[in-house]
């Protein structure tokens, strides 16, 4: 009888633990780990870690400028952002920050990063996704 | 993919065209609040020969003001470019999901690097610029005034098509001849190449190929083959008959023509079965 009992307990276990990704197919997409790097302390990046955590259970937050593959090797995705010079969101207006996204990630970073508006076009500027 | 998986965006397309939409139909709704007022301006990336590499895929344009075919939403390798400014805090619902499906999506080009960096424009662009010339009054073609748009587009073609009458048509008859002719240009503009006019074959089909190892089988010295081979090919080809056959042979499923990445003729390193074309849809 007993390894008939633990067959069966574990068919249940089995059962309560799987996720009903019919009903959420977000739910296997959970585990994907994301890093978010930008502009330390903003409204930004609050927006972002609030999102963020909402649909990820692991979810790292840095500024944009400590953004390397080591600092990214724990995540499967990064975001990289940074503020706009135009000052309607917060952040303070100043015409000479256009080109202040303050890291490079040139080839040598291979991690899958979404670049923020024209944050791409400083980060890894030179090829295809640059300023038109 | 980004559209539809793993959540179901439910994007819909709102309000008038934009009247440069290269498809003509209406707009997707990314973000919310007053344009420069309660959300801020993105950006767009070059369009034109976008996709000529096989590391690229364009999948949202935006309003703009650099033309339809302007790249908001697009990856190059392992870099997916978001061109809306707003956090997720000012997208709209349906924005949102996408972005959660793009972070999704991009986790599978973990370990990619761009194939090429941007050397060139694409030719694509002569077709935009003919565009717009289309769009000026006789009289605006007319101006000369340095610092005009005529100006401006008259150094992109022969002086001779845009005198007279019949601009559009002579411009659109130019194009369509020159098409395969096109290559880099000092200052990344487009021109024609003369030696391509002689081989007679477009550069960026594997016709090309042919033509050169015909020229250099009857004469193995013949210079305008030279020519094309330094202008189009890899550095490490050999510059005969055999040399070009055997490049071709060796690399026929990974080869790509790049006018971005300076016209010329590219091996994709990746192993195949690593660069399937993706699903974005």
């Amino acid at each position: 009888m007993q390894p008939r009992l633990l067959l069966v307990a574990g068919a249940l276990a089995i059962s309560g633990a799987a996720p009903d990704t019919a009903a959420d197919p977000w739910q296997p997409h959970r585990t994907l780990k994301v890093l978010y790097a930008g502009s330390a302390g903003g409204t930004r990046e609050k927006a972002f870690d609030a999102f963020l955590r909402e649909h990820f259970d692991t979810v790292g937050v840095i500024a944009l400028d400590k953004l390397t593959m080591a600092s990214a090797a724990d995540y499967d995705v990064v975001i990289a952002d940074w503020v706009s010079q135009y000052g309607n969101d917060g952040y303070p207006k100043n015409a000479n920050s256009l080109h202040g996204a303050p890291a490079k990630l040139g080839p040598e970073f291979t991690k899958p990063f979404l670049a923020m508006s024209y944050v791409g076009t400083q980060v890894r500027a030179g090829y295809k996704l640059d300023w038109l | 993919m980004v559209f539809h998986a793993p959540l179901e965006a439910g994007v819909t397309l709102e309000g008038d065209p934009w009247d440069e939409a290269a498809d003509g139909q209406r707009t997707w709704i990314v973000q919310t609040g007053k344009e420069g007022k309660e959300n801020d301006y993105g950006v767009v990336s070059d369009g034109h020969g976008f996709e000529d590499s096989p590391d690229c895929e364009r999948i949202s344009g935006g309003v703009n003001s650099k033309g339809p075919l302007a790249v908001a939403i697009g990856r190059q390798a392992n870099m997916l470019q978001w061109g809306f400014y707003c956090a997720p805090d000012r997208m709209t619902e349906s924005a949102r999901k996408v972005f959660l499906n793009a972070l999704v999506y991009m986790r599978q080009f973990d370990g990619g690097k761009p194939l090429v960096a941007k050397k060139s424009i694409g030719r694509g662009w002569l077709r935009q610029y003919a565009d717009a010339v289309s769009k000026l009054t006789p009289a605006q073609r007319q101006e000369t005034g340095e610092r005009t748009y005529a100006a401006y587009l008259r150094t992109k073609f022969p002086a001779e098509l845009l005198d007279g009458d019949d601009v559009v048509n002579k411009l659109n008859a130019w194009l369509q001849a020159n098409e395969e002719r096109f290559g880099a240009s000092e200052k990344r503009e487009v021109a024609i190449d003369v030696d391509l006019v002689e081989l007679g074959t477009s550069n960026r089909t594997t016709a090309f190929f042919a033509a050169v190892i015909a020229r250099l089988e009857k004469d193995a010295a013949d210079p305008l083959a030279a020519r094309l081979i330094a202008r189009y090919l890899p550095k490490d080809v050999e510059g005969t008959a055999a040399g070009v056959r055997g490049f071709l042979e060796r690399n026929r499923a990974s080869l790509f023509f790049s006018d971005v990445g300076g016209y010329r003729w590219f091996v994709d390193p990746r192993p195949r079965a690593a660069s399937p074309a993706p699903s974005k849809n």
